[in-house]
């Protein structure tokens, strides 16, 4: 089981506030998928302006990243720059 | 490790750091490519483009920071002679409030380049104008004729708070609160970043530290205004000349607010005169491409400096509460930062992006960042390099400083018993690889700056910075000329050296010269999609993205030379700039000359390319400024005396562009320290829109930056690189107004740190 952590205003619109999740699979969009139907549209707010952190490293434009060893998938706002 | 100090920079020294170097180029300080064109000013910047044709624009702005349009009259600038068009927000694309993607909210940037129905800041464009003179066009703007409901302005995050406050934006409801807030507000949004329970293990502290701080808006200071021209034809295809820090970025958001699509835009990227990410945005493009369309000439805008202080983004001011707690050995156990930060008019402040950064550096099990994103009638906030990080890192480092007088600990002491390592997870989630920030400090705490002696009224401050650096996508062509010398085309304006970095990298990567290599920077109809030129993460991602394209040129150099030689390809390697047939001794190695020569019989011209969208790899970056001031006790004045900037770089690929930028971030930060601020009348009228009122350090009030470049390599790079365009201007801020702080016995907690403050500190 993975746990999966969420910004407040996706849990606020989507999760009725809970923030920390749990969901099996293999792959990082096998298990949003699977959050997404337990709270639909999940997906897609997930997918605007957020990165995902996996243990060492932030991705972003995540997709189906490999969750091996992965014990914690962190929504995080998507990293911008000057 | 090595390591390079720009005040003892000598021939020896130098010498001595490029024989440990494994690389032939990288490493190394070649003449940058761009520099002879712009010493020399024959460098084209965005406003030197002239066309057949052309016309001029100007723009009608507001003179409120916050009223309701009641009326625009444009027939007296249209009877005008010489007045071609006149547009206003109606002309622009019909966007609703859902017309957004995870980097823009197309709406209100539509509603930032020309108001609709209301005015939200001081300078805010209503009307666009086009004629044949620079002179006609300014004088039809002042023509126009606006009629406005004034309202009150809501100029700071206090007033914006309050209940009885006018609401800015009737769309913004607050996001992010337990319970969803049903009213319109003017904090738009809330973030939160959770670790541990900090709340309780605070109770556990032998000392909480609890402070609140404040810093004010600030502007990037880019020497270069706004600049662009942009020709639309008959074939309905528009072609934009501009100065950014993306063309692809000007080119995807033009369209949008122009009704276009995309690839019916061709953005030619001129040189950019400082950006420091002001330039992640656009301002001018639809306006001058929408005039064009209506004209059917091209037609050119430029800002000028009044015009980019009013109107364009700077980065918010805002305000910290921090909370640490510590042990009476000095172990950090929990930490809690409040963060409000200025949005401007238009939602989205880099407030996640404080949260993120503010305790990064340090090892902290138990941890709290809250963020509030709040609306006020000021020009809606821009990127500045490492958006967000500076404001929370001075509240951080500041409360660390005071924290380690509390306890009569060396400050480097403190932060080298917290500090965060391999192993470290941040506050934001991520578990640290190896990272640099121990070394910096150690570096910092050897040099002989921080052992100097000090006299009275003098200060000496420390403070640590964090930025994660970023890859994403880049793309990267290399073009074997008749000759052999090679072209290496990027689409990532060149805002910081980064032609040199990735000729170097060529060069490198292939084994010839850097004289060999010719870099430039490509239109968007030249090369594949790039991501913008920001986050540091140019050197990092594309430099990649270059180390592929020269990896598949040699491949395919390999091929041809096989070929050839009527060998199998497997038997030819490529070393030290040469295709050799390893199986046979009688075959001559073949040079990329002779492979030039050779294309057209063995298939034609050769390219190597590589379009990638780097997702992982881009090494954190962490930096540590020394920073020694003098305050005059009669005027207040602060004199930075010496400042040295510590950052680990991964791999330096020109350590004169490396150095430069740990220069330039501390020297912007220093300004931002002591100077710089945004100045309104009760109105909301910004006082001072230029360079003599808005006060920017200039080389006389500085001494020379030293540096230290600390090489802790980033596996995630070929080469070893991380980011460096951000992470220097995290820590001035705070190491100067630590050093400030002790020079006067007082703990400053109010930037900017000008005289008027420093005397009713000092009595």
């Amino acid at each position: 089981m993975i746990k999966i952590v969420i910004p407040s205003q996706i849990a606020c619109n989507y999760t009725d506030g809970v923030h920390e999740l749990n969901a099996k699979g293999d792959k990082l969009d096998q298990i949003i998928s699977s959050l997404d139907e337990q709270y639909p549209g999940i997906k897609n707010a997930l997918s605007e302006g957020f990165a995902c952190a996996l243990e060492n490293e932030i991705i972003h434009d995540w997709f189906d990243e490999e969750l091996n060893n992965v014990r914690t998938v962190r929504f995080i706002p998507a990293i911008e720059g000057g | 490790m090595s390591s390079v100090r720009t005040e003892e920079l000598d021939r020896l020294n130098q010498e001595t750091i490029e024989e440990g170097n494994r690389f032939k180029v990288i490493g190394t300080r070649p003449i940058r490519p761009d520099g002879i064109d712009k010493v020399t000013g024959k460098a084209n910047f965005g406003a030197d483009i002239v066309l057949n044709g052309m016309l001029y624009g100007a723009i009608h702005r507001s003179p409120h920071a916050h009223a309701l349009i009641k009326k625009i009259d444009i027939s007296k600038a249209l009877k005008l002679e010489g007045v071609k068009s006149i547009i206003t927000h109606s002309d622009l694309a019909s966007l609703k409030p859902t017309d957004k993607n995870s980097n823009v909210n197309f709406f209100d940037l539509a509603r930032n380049v020309l108001a609709k129905d209301k005015v939200l800041y001081d300078g805010h464009a209503i009307v666009a104008v086009a004629a044949i003179s620079q002179s006609i066009a300014n004088k039809a703007a002042e023509l126009i004729e606006v009629e406005y409901k004034v309202l009150k302005p809501v100029m700071d995050i206090k007033t914006a708070e309050k209940k009885s406050s006018p609401i800015i934006d009737k769309n913004i409801f607050t996001e992010g609160l337990s319970e969803p807030n049903k009213k319109p507000s003017n904090t738009a949004k809330k973030v939160e970043f959770l670790l541990g329970d900090p709340e309780k293990t605070l109770n556990e502290a032998d000392i909480v530290l609890d402070r609140k701080y404040s810093t004010q808006t600030v502007h990037q200071g880019y020497i270069e205004p706004h600049a662009c021209a942009a020709s639309y034809t008959k074939d309905n295809q528009a072609t934009i000349w501009c100065s950014s820090q993306g063309a692809f970025m000007v080119r995807a958001y033009t369209a949008k607010l122009c009704g276009l699509e995309t690839s019916k835009i061709k953005v030619i990227p001129a040189e950019i005169g400082g950006g420091f990410g002001g330039k992640t945005t656009i301002y001018l493009e639809p306006l001058a491409v929408k005039l064009s369309q209506k004209t059917g000439r091209p037609v050119k805008l430029v800002m000028n400096r009044t015009e980019v202080m009013r109107a364009t983004g700077p980065t918010s001011g805002g305000t910290a509460h921090v909370k640490l707690g510590t042990d009476k050995k000095g172990n950090f156990i929990a930490g809690l930062i409040e963060l409000k930060y200025e949005a401007g008019a238009f939602a989205g402040s880099p407030v996640g992006l404080g949260c993120m950064t503010a305790f990064a550096p340090y090892n902290l099990k138990h941890v709290k960042c809250t963020g509030w994103d709040i609306l006020v009638n000021r020009p809606k906030a821009a990127a500045y390099r490492a958006p967000g990080a500076p404001v929370a890192a001075f509240a951080v480092e500041s409360a660390i400083d005071e924290v380690a007088s509390i306890l009569q600990m060396d400050p480097i002491e403190l932060r080298l018993k917290n500090c965060a390592t391999e192993g470290t997870t941040a506050p934001y989630g991520v578990t640290f690889d190896k990272i640099g920030h121990k070394e910096c400090l150690e570096a910092g705490f050897k040099s002989s700056h921080y052992h100097k002696k000090l006299k009275p009224y003098q200060g000496r401050g420390i403070a640590s910075g964090f930025w994660f650096n970023i890859g994403g996508n880049s793309s990267a062509e290399i073009m074997i000329n008749e000759d052999g010398n090679v072209t290496v085309a990027t689409g990532n304006p060149d805002i910081g050296g980064s032609r040199a970095s990735m000729a170097m990298m060529a060069a490198e990567t292939l084994g010839i010269g850097m004289e060999n290599v010719k870099p430039i920077v490509a239109d968007t109809e030249s090369i594949p999609y790039s991501d913008l030129t920001g986050g540091s993460r140019v050197t990092f991602a594309t430099g990649k993205a270059v180390v592929e394209a020269a990896m598949d040129l040699i491949a395919e150099m390999c091929r041809r030379a096989a070929k050839f030689w009527k060998v199998d390809p497997k038997q030819v390697e490529w070393t030290n700039g040469n295709a050799i047939c390893i199986e046979r001794k009688d075959i001559e190695p073949m040079s990329m000359k002779q492979i030039a020569k050779i294309a057209f019989k063995t298939g034609g011209a050769i390219s190597g390319k590589a379009n990638i969208n780097v997702k992982k790899g881009a090494g954190p970056g962490f930096g540590v400024h020394i920073c020694d001031v003098e305050v005059d006790p009669e005027t207040g004045r602060v004199t930075v005396l010496r400042y040295t900037a510590i950052q680990d770089v991964g791999k330096a690929i020109h350590p004169s562009y490396v150095e430069g930028q740990l220069q330039g971030g501390a020297a912007q930060g220093i300004g931002w320290a002591l100077n710089e601020e945004y100045v309104y009348n009760k109105e909301g009228n910004l006082m001072n829109t230029g360079f003599l009122d808005y006060r920017i350090p200039v080389a006389s009030d500085l001494p020379m930056i030293e540096t230290i470049l600390v090489e802790v390599p980033n596996s995630g790079h070929p080469f070893g690189v991380r980011g460096v365009g951000e992470t220097p201007i995290v820590p001035p801020l705070a190491a100067v107004a630590n050093a400030v702080s002790n020079a006067i016995g007082k703990r400053m907690t109010n930037l900017p740190l000008n005289p008027i403050k420093i005397l009713s500190e000092i009595g």
